[in-house]
Parts: C-alpha cells; structure tokens; sequence
C-alpha cells in the first residue's frame, strides 16, 4: 500500500518536477538563445580599411558590405578608414562596393583615422560625409605606374606589346585612370569641393582642417561621431555598433640571410609573384616595388 | 519509481527545453533574413569612354630639312660625362646623316675638345655633367664667334635613390654644367615645368608654342616636351614657350616659361626626350627637329676656328681664339 502511494504520488510529482525543471532551464537559456540568434533589432556596422588596399583585402570588405546590405538590422555603416590606397583595380572595386551599399539606401559615413589617401580616399568617395581627425592626411587623387622595362633580348614574343608596351601606352593607360578618379571625385564631392579639378589633380594629401576647409572632407571628428551620425541617418534612437573584423595582411615579408649577411625582402602586396605587370597603383607615399627592395643590412 | 517512469520524465524534460529552446532560435532568426537581395545598379558616367579616354596622337610625320647647305661636320659631345646616349638624339642624326652631313663624337678620349671643334661645323652637346676646363669654354665661344652653331640641350636634374630599404640615399644628379651655357647669356633653372590643366597625357609633357616667328619654330604650331627645364635667356631670345597656367616645380609659380631660346649662333633647348624616337613625330616635333637640323648646317664658321693657344712669346694673348671676332648674327 505505502510502496503504491508512494509510487503514484512519486510518479505524478515527479511529472510535475519535471516540467517546472525544464521551463526553469529553459527560462535560463532562453535568453542567451534568443541574443545568440536575434541579435539587436538594430545596428551600425563598422567596416575597417585599415590597410593597403589589394584584391584579397576587398574580397573581404566586399563581403562585409554584401552582408550588411543583406542583414535587416543593419540600417548604416560606417567605414574606419586608415590607409594609403593600392591597387587601382581593387580601389575601384571599394569604391564601387561602397557605392552600392548606399544606392541600397543604407547611409554610409567615413571615418577617417590617420590616413585616407589616394584609393582609400576613392573608396569613401561616395559616402555621404567624411569625418577626420585633425592630423589625418587626406587626398592624394592621382595613380602611378612603373614606365615600360627596356625589351628583354633573350625571349620571343608574338607582338611587340606583349611584354608592357610603349612608354606613350603607359602614359594614356594612366592617364585614363586618372580621368576616371578625378571625375569619381567630381561626382561626389564637385559641389562641397573649394578647389579646382587641376588642384585635385595635384594630387596632394591634405591635413584634416585643411582637407574640411577645401571640402575633400566635411567634419573633424571621430569614430563615434561618425557612428552617431550614421545611426541618425538612419533614423535610429537606439542601435548596436558591430564591427566587422578586419581583412588579413595582404603583403607579404621575408626576413632571410645571404651570405651570413641580413637580407630583407618585401613583396609589394599589390603586384604578381615574378611579373612586372605596371601594375598601376593608388598610393600615397613611396613604394618598395618587388625588384627595388633587396638589401643588405649594412649597405 | 521504475525506470520506465525515470526514462519518460527525462524524456519529457528535453522535448520541453528542445521545443522552447528551438522555438526560440527559430524566433530569433525570424528577421535576421540573408536571402539576397538584388545588387543595387550603380551609374557612372566618369568611367564612359568618351570621359575617360584621352585624346591620342597618332605620332605620324616625317623630319625634313629645307637648308639646302654643302656638307657639314656636326660635332657631338659625349666627352662630358654626358647624361643622353647617341639613341637618345637618333632621329636628328639620322636626318642629318640623310641629308649628306657627317656627325662626329667627341668622346672622352679625345682629349683636346678644342681641336674636335676646328674641323667641325657645329656643336652640339646635351647634359654636360662634366666640367668644362676654362680653356674649353674659351673654345667654345671662338667656335660661336667664329660662326659655328651650337645646339645646347638641358633637362632637369635627375633623382637617383642609392642604396636599399634599410639604408636609403637620395641624390640629385644635375644634368648642366651651368658655365658653358652662361658663355651665351643662357641658364637652366632648377626643376622642371608642368601643366595640369592642358598638357599631352602627363602633367610634365607641356606643350611649347612659338614665340614669334622664326625660321626655327617655321611649321610648328606645338612641340611636346616630356620633362623639360625653363631656360633663362634674353627677352628676344625666347623661341619656344609654355602655355600659359604652366607651373616650375620648384617654386610653384605659374606662368609662361622660356623652353627653347636663340642667341647669336647658339639655340638651346630645355628638353633632350623631345628628340628621341618615341617623342620625335608627336604634335609637331618632327618640325621642329627639322628646323634644328637646319640650324646646326646653316653656319658659315671661319676655317681653323677655334684657333690653338699662342706658344709662349708668339701673339698676345693666349688659349683659343676665333678669327676674327665679330658680333653674334641671328641665324638662321
């Protein structure tokens, strides 16, 4: 008798005890289920060009931009921007991924920390404001390319351009190049800009006063200024900041002896493994091109 | 409690914190959506070709000369560590040697520039590096006052980085021995000119027009210079120009430059990439190469000249002397 009772009222208690157990677990995972999969209702994500800008860097900006173009809580982004530009094929692929995350009506604001020259400056082209900070350089609208090598006696070519063409060849591919960012920058920027089209084609970096004052940039501020004013762009009170993780490094460096004797090579990050190809270039600032750069330590 | 009762409560303890649980990843994917929307179009007018191809120069043309002169010796000075090679002047020789005249090098085993230039009839010398000795610079001026023609060309000094990425030197190699040049009244500035506003590809390849009319700058409506020095000269000197809006490099002012000049039996030209095979048929400088042939084979220069130093007690005055010395003619 007592065994029964006690089996039923163990049986029917224990049911209950079971089901309070599993909603209290629940209640207890619940939450941290609910902000793994839902995440805030609304954010700004920060999107880092932190360095210089290759076609490997862009693969993953592009897709950071793709993402927050595809995520509904994503209502602005923000570009940290701190680079001398690059490759002038992957600069114009930013620009142009930029350019489509705000033709998706997602307002797209620029931060710009020490550097935004050059391809990076292309690349923030199209946001609708850029913020500096007051040491940051700005500018540097121009491309470089190396000239033509002298034709290389021991090879056969099918035609006399086949290896890099003449130096007249050169100087209209870089020319177009130019034409196209200086009219990208006439685009965006033609009505805020106090400078002539040939002053932009000076190609000069410009400190961030100088740069609001001549209206390369709109603002000295931050990050965070330029997050707020992303998020009231997008009409939001409240709203998280995600920041997406930066591209990996795109070059590459060597460090190897010759001879007992310190080597360094550095590969430029925008060429090709063993080939010149005149890669033109977006840049700011001097660059060790791939057979400038072998040196001994103590030269 | 059996264990049938054990495995059924435990049974229905994960279906219940699985259905709530799940419900609620379910839930909060629920607007989190990646279907992909369509790419947003872009339009971009500045990347149209008709924006952004450059005009091109067929660089079509022939070097002709008019001067209709009895063979002369055109002497070439590669003897003073001179920055320009003999390809680099190849289409001016080549004209020349065409139209029957002989071109000789002075190199630097010929030690007595001197007497290179008596059997010659012009001169011309590109980048001097090299000093002239005083004795050369006497030479020269009896050569010109004696009616022989020199054609100085200069560019700008150039930047060479030595060294490598941990030990860098940058130094500045100047292209001019400035004490030749100032023999005639001409200098070399410092730096070169560029134009940002009009120019043929290049902010450094300007464009330089006639000052006035010459037979020097006849058929030339506009030369294509590559990288090329103002020249200093006097004021009716000037024979070639930039356009106006055209800057020097080192001291940022705009203005018109002076980029070719004649004096006397001397042209100078503030550019020597003018002259080579790629640039040679560009806008019109296959004119103007023409037009310096011309003048290099258009002088009358006394025999014998520059004559050798006196020997010690001979005639007053010693080192190279010119016939007889006589104003400088405009020529051509």
């Amino acid at each position: 008798m007592d065994n029964r009772g006690s089996s039923a009222i163990g049986g029917r208690t224990g049911y209950v005890l079971v089901v309070i157990a599993a909603v209290l677990v629940s209640a207890v995972l619940v939450p941290v289920v609910w902000e793994e999969t839902s995440g805030p209702d609304d954010a700004v994500a920060v999107v880092s060009i932190d360095r210089t800008i290759t076609s490997s860097t862009v693969d993953a900006l592009e897709e950071d931009l793709r993402e927050a173009r595809q995520n509904e809580t994503v209502k602005a982004v923000v570009l940290k921007v701190d680079s001398p530009g690059g490759s002038a094929a992957a600069s114009e692929r930013l620009y142009l991924a930029v350019q489509r995350t705000v033709e998706a009506d997602i307002p797209v604001v620029a931060s710009v920390q020490a550097t935004g020259a050059s391809g990076a400056y292309y690349a923030m082209l199209p946001a609708e404001r850029i913020y500096t900070m007051p040491s940051s350089m700005v500018g540097s609208v121009g491309v470089r390319a190396t000239t033509p090598a002298p034709p290389y006696g021991n090879e056969i070519r099918t035609g006399p351009d086949k290896a890099s063409g003449t130096m007249e060849q050169r100087r209209e591919q870089v020319e177009t190049l130019r034409r196209m960012f200086v009219g990208s920058v006439m685009k965006h920027r033609g009505d805020d800009l106090n400078i002539s089209r040939e002053e932009v084609s000076h190609a000069k970096v410009y400190v961030g006063p100088n740069a609001v004052e001549n209206g390369m940039a709109d603002r000295i501020g931050t990050q965070s200024d330029a997050i707020e004013y992303a998020a009231d762009q997008a009409g939001l009170d409240s709203y998280a900041v995600v920041e997406k993780e930066p591209p990996t490094l795109g070059g590459i460096i060597l460090l190897g002896t010759d001879s007992g004797q310190p080597v360094v090579v550095k590969k430029s990050p925008v060429g090709y493994d063993g080939v010149d190809a005149g890669t033109p270039l977006m840049v700011y600032g001097e660059v060790q091109y791939q057979d400038e750069v072998i040196t001994n330590g103590s030269a | 409690m059996a264990a049938r009762d054990v495995l059924k409560q435990v049974g229905l303890f994960v279906v219940i914190v699985a259905v709530v649980v799940g419900g609620t990843a379910v839930a909060g994917t629920i607007g989190t959506s990646t279907d992909a929307p369509s790419t947003p179009d872009v339009q971009n007018e500045q990347f149209e070709p008709s924006n952004a191809l450059p005009p091109t120069d067929d660089g079509t043309g022939s070097i002709t000369m008019d001067a209709d002169a009895e063979s002369k010796t055109v002497l070439v000075d590669v003897g003073h560590e001179n920055g320009i090679s003999e390809s680099d002047i190849q289409p001016l020789l080549n004209t020349l040697v065409d139209n029957g005249h002989e071109i000789r090098f002075f190199t630097r085993q010929d030690r007595d520039l001197n007497e290179s230039l008596r059997s010659a009839d012009a001169y011309l010398v590109a980048n001097p590096r090299q000093r002239y000795t005083g004795e050369q610079i006497a030479g020269v001026a009896a050569f010109e006052r004696a009616g022989g023609r020199v054609l100085f060309l200069s560019e700008p000094a150039e930047t060479q980085g030595l060294g490598g990425l941990l030990i860098r030197r940058i130094e500045q190699v100047d292209n001019v021995d400035s004490a030749i040049g100032s023999t005639f009244g001409l200098a070399v500035q410092s730096g070169y000119v560029y134009n940002l506003q009009e120019n043929q590809n290049n902010y450094k390849s300007v464009y330089a027009t006639p000052a006035g009319s010459s037979d020097l700058t006849d058929g030339v409506d506009r030369v294509v210079l590559r990288e090329a020095s103002p020249l200093v000269a006097p004021d009716d000197a000037t024979t070639l120009q930039s356009l106006d809006g055209t800057t020097l490099s080192t001291t940022r002012n705009g203005g018109e430059y002076t980029l070719a000049a004649h004096t006397g039996n001397v042209t100078a030209v503030g550019d020597t990439d003018f002259l080579n095979a790629e640039n040679a048929y560009v806008a019109d400088n296959e004119a103007f190469i023409g037009n310096l042939a011309d003048f290099l084979v258009s002088g009358d220069k006394a025999e014998g000249a520059p004559q050798p130093p006196q020997p010690e007690g001979g005639a007053p005055g010693s080192g190279p002397t010119g016939p007889t010395p006589q104003p400088p003619q405009r020529a051509p």
